[in-house]
């Protein structure tokens, strides 16, 4: 496994490898930033990972391009021999209602797909997903891979409302919509669940490299939740 | 002292540096879009350089003040009076229990920073103050709005301060910016005339250009970027990212504009025209330590 750097300017540098949206891929992606967080390199003000790529942001003016390279080619020259196995740091499970109601999109997706709504319920939470990254929205996860008999593209009008908990689909990634939000995803269901409370001291329910599985419920269940979740969070 | 919000301006809100360290979690790094600005007006105003400010776009708002207290603007000259009687940028302003501020038509800029002295007393969300741009609901202030108010611990005391002419942020709109190629950039890329499209805002500036997609580039895989990214879209248009930004995109980052001139970007208006000038790093790195200089000698100096 290796990496190349690639400036974004002065004050951040860019570790792009193989451009591939694959767990394989991702595991390099986590490796280095756990080992690069480890070293606490004096400097370095962000670490941000992604699918692919993990962008540094750090001080010029105290760590230079060229003292921040020799440490990261070391790295690079070293991951050959780091184990490439996400360290799964936790699994979340999501309860879904893929009722038409919170849907808005099913027929669309049952029509490019040709599943039928048992199939594609079944299909969506039959696989265990990695949160590859997160961006977008604060705690919107970008969830994959995606069984391929799912694959759609991206709507080429976004919506201009989409509601918080809504779990959607485009191309092969999944996710949750943290907050209300315009988006052109596919909306296939919702969570009771939030993904994003900003008054707890962690607001995130995603991590980066969490895994998810998402449980379907029914109507009832959903609406129960709910109040439980409101509950919860009034007590 | 309470400062109240007679008139809502075009885009009010109380800004601070932002959050550095949140970028991973999908929360863009946000902060005043002038910092250098911002730490001026703090500077006039007897307060530490990341005190919170308000931060005003283009229109600003009505604003009364309870009690005597010191202030001072910086950034976009916004035409200030007080009590209708013009004021200047850039210097420690006295005033009295009552006194209105208003203001006109915008001379330069599109960002002014209004810093009383003394400590605010305002809620922060990840240690920030500042607001997102979007839905999202967070237990501090979002946009100012008329009839809202801002308490604060005023300094007792006032102190004549003017901005020394070496520190003041340019007051002509910048007709250039450098940058810096980026990973998705072409080296033969060069000086990129650009026009601000009146849809931009603290997400980014839109802009008008002639450029064509480079090579191959127009399938990415999301990958972070960051305030002073230059997106180049399928339509052509250049997206220049702001502080409020995504943290990440999929669009080509053909380049970066260099962190010394962050804030004179900020400051161009809806229709300006600016040339993007192609750099080194080394200029870039160059550029940096002159602001850092002049960061410093100004929080050396003792009245």
């Amino acid at each position: 496994m290796s990496f190349i750097l690639k400036n974004l300017g002065e004050t951040a540098v860019l570790l792009e490898f193989e451009q591939r949206i694959s767990v394989a891929i991702y595991s390099q992606v986590v490796a280095v930033q756990s080992v690069l967080k480890a070293l606490n390199v004096v400097g370095i003000e962000a670490i941000v990972p992604a699918y692919a790529s993990v962008l540094i942001r750090y001080n010029p003016l105290v760590i230079s391009a060229v003292e921040l390279s020799i440490i990261l080619q070391k790295l690079n020259d070293k991951l050959t021999e780091v184990k490439t196995e996400v360290s799964i740091s936790q699994c979340i499970e999501i309860p879904v209602c893929y009722s038409r109601e919170f849907a808005p999109d099913l027929d669309a997706v049952m029509q490019h797909t040709n599943l039928s709504q048992a199939e594609l319920v079944r299909l969506h939470s039959a696989q265990k997903y990695t949160v590859f990254m997160l961006g977008f929205l604060p705690g919107f996860g970008y969830l994959g891979p995606l069984d391929s008999q799912l694959f759609c593209p991206r709507k080429t009008v976004p919506a201009a409302t989409i509601a918080a908990g809504s779990v959607a689909i485009a191309g092969n990634q999944t996710a949750v919509y943290p907050i209300e939000s315009p988006g052109g995803w596919h909306v296939i269901g919702r969570t009771p669940l939030q993904l994003f409370n900003p008054t707890l001291e962690d607001p995130f329910l995603l991590h980066p490299s969490d895994t998810v599985v998402f449980k379907p419920i029914s109507d009832a269940e959903f609406y129960q939740l709910e109040r439980q979740y409101a509950t919860n969070q009034s007590a | 002292m309470t400062l109240t919000i007679e008139k809502s301006g075009l885009g009010t809100s109380i800004q601070d540096v932002g959050r550095a360290n949140w970028q991973h979690m999908g929360v863009p790094l946000g902060g005043a879009a002038d910092s250098w600005a911002m730490q001026c007006a703090n500077w006039l105003a007897g307060n530490a350089a990341n005190s919170p400010v308000l931060e005003m776009a283009l229109f600003a708002p009505q604003i009364t003040f309870s009690a005597a207290c010191t202030i001072a603007l910086c950034g976009a000259d916004l035409s200030f009076k007080i009590n209708n009687r013009p004021i200047a940028i850039n210097a420690s302003i006295q005033v009295n229990a009552g006194d209105i501020l208003t203001s006109g038509l915008p001379k330069f800029g599109c960002y002014c920073y209004l810093a009383v002295g003394g400590k605010w007393q305002v809620s922060r969300w990840l240690n920030s103050t500042s607001p997102l741009t979007g839905n999202a609901i967070l237990p501090i202030p979002t946009l100012l709005q008329k009839g809202d108010t801002i308490t604060i611990d005023a300094n007792r005391y006032f102190e004549a301060k003017v901005l020394p002419l070496w520190a003041i942020p340019s007051q002509n709109a910048s007709t250039t910016v450098r940058y810096t190629i980026g990973p998705e950039g072409d080296e033969n890329l060069h000086d990129i005339p650009m026009t601000v499209l009146p849809n931009s805002n603290r997400m980014g500036l839109r802009c008008a250009t002639a450029l064509t997609l480079p090579k191959a580039n127009s399938e990415m895989i999301s990958s972070p970027v960051l305030p002073g990214t230059i997106q180049l879209t399928p339509a052509g248009q250049c997206i220049v990212l702001g502080v409020d930004a995504q943290t990440t995109g999929g669009y080509p980052r053909i380049g970066q504009v260099i962190a010394a001139d962050l804030d004179a970007l900020a400051q161009l208006p809806p229709h300006a025209a600016f040339t993007l000038k192609k750099v080194d790093v080394e200029t870039a790195l160059a550029a940096l330590k002159l602001k850092a200089e002049v960061e410093s000698r100004l929080w050396a100096l003792r009245f």
